[in-house]
């Protein structure tokens, strides 16, 4: 029994497909693509995948990770170049390989997020931005099932190449992701918007790699 | 033309639950270009996304048209209240899930009528596209507003806002609509040039080519015909099942849908003949597919949509001849790739062993049988010829073969009913329950569950009970009481539907035009999505009645004469009148009919010249 790791692209109109919805996708396109991927056994038999890492609705990626097991001898490639002729517009598979690292040794991910307003402009979001980031602190409210916690965001995330598009403010954000501790970009962007508030603000976040605690690539 | 919302709908769709039934680029869409086309259709499912996605005839007339080049198809889906809030905010009018692009540049918009309560939301569909709800605000040619599906047996309450209708089946009738449209429209002819034309195609009811006389008391008097138009207008039925087109893909949706499976279509119309049902009586004469064509559908399906259950529909699928060929097909392939063989509408009565072990072989879905009333009698007044000793009998072999909950459907208001009946639905159930305690094997430490769902009867037009009256609010609230006390076992759990829905559903089956007024004014008070519990306010639409000048009782509750000419009699769905009052006068004796296959009863489907009424058997039992 082999342990695969499957990268692929949610991207386009895929990003508002849901997590859960996610999960039954990708297991019909397993099966149209005649990959043998493990089933479980009992009740309701179905294809057994693990996520590494849960992204938000309304989030796009390049870099989405989900494990499967196979008891066959279907090469990764011929997996890879089956299930690219059977997924929906919007989700592509870039590679499967042997799963190496536990999905525990996963500590940061990487984001592109664009924001965008339409009373505004691209200049006065730039130094709307700069003034807040600018800030000591800029506090936020996580909410978990369990618990609230109050967390420092200039503490925990890093936001370099600040550039922009036209009217759009682009910028790189890396923030923890794991099981330790996991910051949403969301508590960033709502942060800002809170503190540059306006009619239907437009945010874009682009997931593009998942790291882990040693800055390495997580593969 | 060509303006496309794909960046607008950024702004907004965050803002809503399940935004992704909103933005289209499902698997097996058919997204085409405005350029390569000459005709754009519209294909409007009155409800939500979820509901909508789960109809089989849609998937069908989808792909039909997609198949031919000039053609393009889209999906278009009632959108939830909030989405609505945010479109009508940002400008965003109704637009078709494969270009994102506004309907009414559309030439025809196509709505399907499965229920009444989804009227007002054909409206409110209109409305939120930007095109004139009333028909007669429509001057040019395109958009047509064009209607099929079951409701259209009897379309007088939607006269005023719907162009065309399609009586009976859409497979030839609506690619011979659209080319007429494409010829007509190079032409530059006109909307009236058109309609007059169509009319004369067999299976097409243009409303405005017909006038209405009333008597004083509010009955019809006459339905007349202009222009040459058919009267009466005779439905249109495929002849050939097995040579029909049927999809090989289905469209794929991400967000869960009600009925998330492949839905192969096994037969259309029924022989039981049971005396409340419509659907039974409309889609006559009983035609069956060959279990190759059956096997190859669900085949395709499957392949194409990776979907793990393939569901055999139809309205009886245990009638079906050749049933166990069928399965023992499927079952080949669908064992070994983990598909799921679902039946639902199964009959108790021949509900076999063999048939069970098939079906639960992958996955046990549920079970669920409609004995419908609770007493021999009343089963033999609604023709539903069941017997109790066959009702236990596949109850006890569902519980043999491991199934310890059973659904049990039945309705209330049914024709000489009494109380005796109504507590006849219990004493059925709590026998069920004795049943499964008096078997030796059964599975410790589970106990048993019976669930009664109770429905409101409506009368429904071209049924035997067509001439019944509904019971009123105060016998349904009685009924219901007494069911309720009746029952004192946990084992046993009630459900029973609303009854403001039941009332409503069942002035406008039988309505006549004069509903159509009705109508608008209860969609312009905020009537949309009527079936929707949270969102149905009986009292706006008994407002819109009375500012029409209507008492609905007058279509519930009156018991209508034999000779009465009812406002769907130029519609011709080859069900004879007499056929149906013999029926009736038979109920109210409790006399049964037999089955189609047993004995041709004469209800006058034999006129269409195909099916089961010229069906070769040897034996006839």
């Amino acid at each position: 029994m082999r342990k695969l790791r499957m990268w692929y692209e949610k991207t386009g109109r895929a990003r508002y497909i849901s997590h859960l919805d996610m999960n039954r996708c990708m297991q019909r396109a397993i099966r149209r693509a005649g990959v043998p991927a493990w089933h479980t056994r009992g009740f309701n038999p179905h294809v057994y995948l693990t996520f590494a890492l849960p992204l938000s609705l309304g989030y796009e990626s390049t870099c989405e990770i989900l494990d499967f097991k196979t008891e066959s001898d279907m090469s990764c490639e011929e997996m890879t170049e089956r299930l690219n002729g059977s997924l929906p517009p919007g989700i592509r598979v870039s590679r499967i390989a042997p799963a190496q690292m536990d999905v525990s040794a996963i500590a940061e991910a990487v984001y592109t997020v664009r924001l965008r307003r339409e009373d505004t402009d691209g200049e006065t979001l730039e130094e709307r931005f700069n003034a807040f980031w600018a800030e000591e602190e800029i506090l936020a409210v996580k909410k978990t099932k369990k618990r609230e916690t109050t967390l420092n965001l200039k503490e925990l995330v890093q936001v370099s190449d600040l550039r922009r598009e036209e009217n759009t403010l682009c910028f790189t954000l890396h923030a923890p992701a794991g099981n330790e501790l996991t910051v949403n970009p969301a508590l960033l962007t709502d942060a800002f918007w809170a503190f540059f508030p306006g009619e239907n603000p437009v945010t874009l976040v682009t997931r593009t790699a998942c790291r882990t605690a040693q800055g390495e690539d997580f593969v | 033309m060509g303006m496309n919302y794909k960046d607008k709908l950024d702004e907004i769709l965050m803002q809503v639950q399940k935004p992704s039934c909103y933005v289209g680029g499902e698997l097996n869409s058919v997204v085409k270009s405005g350029e390569e086309v000459d005709f754009r259709f519209a294909f409007c499912f009155p409800d939500t996304y979820e509901i909508g996605m789960s109809h089989l005839g849609m998937k069908i007339l989808y792909s039909l048209l997609n198949k031919d080049p000039h053609i393009w198809c889209e999906r278009v889906f009632a959108p939830a209240r909030d989405m609505e809030e945010q479109m009508r905010r940002h400008g965003i009018l109704l637009y078709g899930l494969e270009s994102l692009e506004p309907i009414k540049n559309c030439d025809m918009i196509g709505f399907t009528m499965q229920y009444e309560l989804s009227y007002t939301n054909v409206l409110n569909m209109l409305d939120l596209a930007g095109v004139p709800v009333l028909a007669k605000d429509r001057t040019d040619l395109a958009p047509l507003v064009v209607a099929g599906g079951p409701c259209v047996c009897n379309p007088e309450p939607l006269v005023d806002f719907i162009d065309l209708f399609m009586p009976g089946e859409g497979e030839e009738v609506l690619p011979e609509i659209c080319a007429l449209f494409r010829e007509y429209k190079a032409q530059g002819k006109s909307k009236e040039e058109y309609l007059r034309a169509v009319a004369q195609i067999e299976g097409v009811y243009v409303p405005s080519l017909y006038d209405v006389a009333y008597h004083e008391d509010g009955t019809v008097k006459a339905i007349t015909a202009r222009d040459g138009a058919p009267n009466p207008v005779r439905k249109r039925i495929i002849h050939d099942l097995d040579k029909v087109f049927y999809p090989e893909e289905f469209v794929v949706p991400f967000s869960e849908i009600v009925h998330d499976r492949a839905m192969v279509e096994v037969l259309r119309g029924c022989i039981r003949g049971c005396r409340f049902c419509q659907a039974g009586f409309i889609y006559r004469p009983f035609r069956e597919k060959s279990h190759d064509t059956l096997n190859r559908d669900s085949r395709s399906l499957c392949d194409s949509t990776g979907y793990d259950e393939v569901s055999l529909t139809s309205l009886s699928t245990s009638d079906y001849s050749e049933i166990e060929p069928l399965l023992d097909e499927l079952l080949t392939w669908s064992e070994k790739e983990q598909v799921n063989l679902s039946l639902p509408s199964l009959r108790i009565d021949n509900f076999s062993e063999e048939l069970i072990e098939k079906i639960s072989r992958v996955k046990k879905s549920g079970l669920t049988f409609a004995p419908e009333a609770g007493t021999q009698r009343l089963r033999d007044v609604i023709n539903k010829n069941i017997d109790e000793k066959e009702i236990f009998d596949s109850c006890r072999l569902a519980f043999a073969a491991g199934y310890t909950s059973v659904k049990l459907y039945f309705m209330m208001g049914l024709p000489t009913e009494t109380m005796e009946d109504i507590g006849g639905i219990i004493d059925l159930a709590q026998r069920i329950v004795g049943e499964y305690h008096r078997m030796p094997n059964r599975p410790k430490g589970k106990a048993v569950h019976v669930s009664v769902s109770v429905a409101v009867f409506v009368p429904k037009p071209f049924t035997p009970f067509e001439f019944e009256p509904q019971d009123t609010r105060k016998m349904i609230e009685e009924k219901v009481k007494y069911l309720l006390d009746q029952n004192n076992s946990r084992k046993i759990s009630v459900k029973y539907h609303d009854f403001d829905t039941s009332f409503l559903e069942a002035v406008l089956a039988r309505g006549d035009r004069r509903l159509s007024p009705v109508i608008y004014r209860a969609w312009q008070k905020g009537c949309s999505f009527d079936s929707w519990q949270e969102y149905f306010h009986f009292d706006r639409w008994m407002e819109a009645m009375a500012e029409c000048g209507l008492d609905p009782a007058f279509y519930a509750n009156r018991t209508r004469p034999y000779d009465e000419i009812a406002p769907w009699s130029h519609m011709d769905y080859f069900i004879d009148k007499n056929f149906l009052i013999r029926e009736n006068k038979l109920a109210h004796d409790s006399k049964t009919t037999p089955h189609c296959r047993r004995r041709c009863a004469g209800c006058g489907a034999n006129r269409l010249k195909g099916g089961v009424c010229f069906e070769k058997t040897e034996d006839v039992v």
